[in-house]
């Protein structure tokens, strides 16, 4: 059973907001959804070993070098909000205002 | 005249090199289609000039007799891929105008190897969904209609613009992405053929993460030479994604003329009781068994006696790996940003987040921040890795007596657009029989094996232990030649 304080605790977390309405109907469905989930506590998985990747491999790590020169101007063409062309101009992204 | 999009890709690029016709012919008898077709919404970005201009390039290597392996072939491309230049979606809100200023490798491999992109094609909001209903987009339209109804039916998902656009002949191959049966179930819905190879033989860089350990690239085609020749030009070793399997590109169509006498098919019965299996799939299943049986194939019983727990371990790992990378989302750099005046940087993400995400993909993101908090972590998170690993453990076992498994697709054929659901599981339970397979990463295909007493296609799937897509492909065209008698195309296409 999830209840409605939960899934707005939930919901700051990841940070998402809902309406009251959305928020009652999610309490139901992510409590519909854990139910289905919670099978997995009707078998014993003492000792087994966490599967992470399928992969036999273990992941390959680059050379720390630089493969692409000065790309910014195409990187900044999808610079969003009404801040965008200021922050093409000045190559900087923009952001409200996060310290005093 | 023939329909020329009525070709498999195969017979298609024998006549371009006989130039009976040419790819700008091609090219545009498929936007013609398009055209027409535009109520079923399979594309989200068409890109009809590109495609053109890639056709003249393809003819002018043909007159050259300089052709690449898939030289001037039409084919879609699912809105997750990005391709440069070229607005990418993933279908959701929150991607709505992102252009991106790179090429994905797989959607590139194809694209240097000639193949000629139509547009983008919809799909479920950022990957999230069994019917093409999420996208942000508007919903795809099934070309398939049961007999006697004019209900529109889904043409499932989350691969649904692309198994709709090449099952009504508006491309002649689409590609699609599998995270929990992405592109199987789909093929199933339509009657197309879809296939996804071993985690890591397809690099993922590029293509819009969903949930990394799950994404693979795969492709909708009508033929399982085709979905073979295609997978050859997608697969290969990728230094950019860390993830990607350094091996040789195997070659797979000869799979198709090779004999089954003598293989070992392993069959599940166990699942064959599972709860809500129409009677339909039941029979199409048997029907393939005799069928492989009887071209000397030895069938075999095995078990999967976790594989009832896929459904409840994917909907922990999924979600959980989606939140994660979902986070990348915040109105930065990219994407949708809502603003307002004097907001804090938390209530920018949190305004642009909640406007930008369809439901489903909050919900997802909900369940995945739950069973990651700390609370949670190990009952749910670390316990459905290790059901993870049970699942994968059954599959090795299956593996030592068998060389493929038979099962069915998806539990249905296609239902409803208007077809509420009320319960996210009812949903879910559409991919029970596709998940297992990708919680293990293995090579898997859908091919098109029965139509109902509603003349509705339903697909059988065949599932390899990891590397082998060859034996996947030869058991998929025994079973394609089986049913050559039945027509897998839509009424009225």
């Amino acid at each position: 059973m999830i209840t409605i304080s939960e899934v707005k605790k939930i919901a700051t977390l990841a940070r998402l907001s809902f309406n009251e309405e959305e928020y009652a109907s999610l309490a139901q469905q992510l409590t519909d959804i854990m139910s289905m989930i919670n099978v997995l506590n009707n078998v014993d998985c003492d000792g087994v070993e966490p599967l992470t990747s399928v992969l036999d491999q273990t992941q390959r790590l680059r050379k720390d070098e630089v493969t692409e020169n000065d790309i910014s101007e195409a990187l900044f063409i999808n610079a969003p909000g009404e801040s965008g062309n200021f922050a093409r101009e000045i190559k900087c992204f923009i952001v409200p205002k996060v310290i005093e | 005249m023939q329909d020329i999009t009525k070709l498999t890709i195969c017979q298609a690029l024998e006549k371009l090199q006989n130039k009976e016709f040419s790819s700008t012919e091609l090219t545009e008898a498929h936007i013609k289609n398009i055209e027409a077709h535009k109520n079923l919404n399979a594309y989200i970005t068409e890109t009809f000039d590109l495609a053109l201009s890639q056709a003249s390039k393809a003819d002018i290597n043909y007159k050259n007799d300089e052709p690449r392996k898939l030289e001037g072939i039409p084919i879609g491309v699912k809105d997750l891929f990005c391709t440069k230049d070229v607005r990418t979606t993933s279908a959701s809100g929150i991607l709505a105008n992102f252009v991106p200023p790179y090429e994905s490798t797989v959607s590139g491999k194809v694209l240097n190897e000639g193949a000629v992109m139509l547009g983008k094609t919809n799909m479920d909001d950022a990957a999230m969904g069994s019917s093409n209903l999420t996208s942000h987009f508007g919903k795809v339209i099934s070309p398939w209609q049961a007999i006697d109804s004019d209900q529109q039916l889904v043409p499932g998902g989350s691969s649904g613009g692309s198994s709709a656009a090449v099952s009504g002949f508006l491309s002649m191959a689409s590609l699609g992405s599998d995270t929990g049966g992405s592109v199987r179930q789909p093929a199933s819905f339509t009657g197309t053929v879809g296939i996804k190879p071993t985690y890591g033989r397809c690099s993922r860089w590029g293509m819009i993460a969903f949930a990394s350990s799950l994404d693979q690239a795969g492709v909708i085609t009508r033929t399982v030479e085709d979905a073979a020749l295609m997978l050859e030009c997608m697969m290969g070793f990728d230094e950019k994604d860390s993830t990607s399997l350094d091996l040789p590109i195997p070659e797979l169509r000869s799979a198709c003329q090779a004999s089954i006498k003598g293989m070992k098919i392993g069959v599940p019965n166990n699942l064959m009781e599972l709860e809500g299996i129409s009677s339909e799939i039941i029979q199409m299943w048997q029907q393939s068994i005799a069928t492989l049986e009887s071209e000397g194939a030895e069938i075999i019983d095995i078990e999967l006696p976790h594989a009832k727990y896929a459904l409840a371990t994917y909907y922990v790992i999924a979600p959980a790996e989606a939140s994660s990378n979902l986070s990348r989302y915040d109105g930065v750099k990219y994407g949708l940003r809502v603003e307002q005046d004097g907001m804090s940087l938390d209530e920018m993400y949190t305004l642009t987040r909640s406007k930008g995400f369809g439901e489903e993909v909050k919900r997802r993101i909900m369940i995945g921040t739950h069973v990651l908090s700390s609370a949670f972590m190990d009952a749910y998170y670390l316990k459905a890795q290790k059901m993870r690993r049970l699942i994968a453990n059954d599959f090795k076992n299956a593996f030592a007596k068998t060389q493929v498994i038979l099962l069915p697709s998806a539990p249905s054929a296609a239902f409803g657009v208007d077809e509420k659901q009320d319960n996210p599981v009812t949903m879910y339970l559409n991919d029970i029989f596709t998940i297992p397979a990708s919680l293990a990463g293995l090579p898997c295909i859908s091919v098109p094996s029965a139509l109902t007493s509603q003349n509705l296609p339903l697909g059988m799937q065949i599932i390899g232990p990891a590397l082998d897509e060859y034996n996947v492909i030869k058991i998929a065209r025994a079973i394609e030649r089986s049913v050559s008698h039945l027509n897998f195309t839509p009424k009225g296409f």
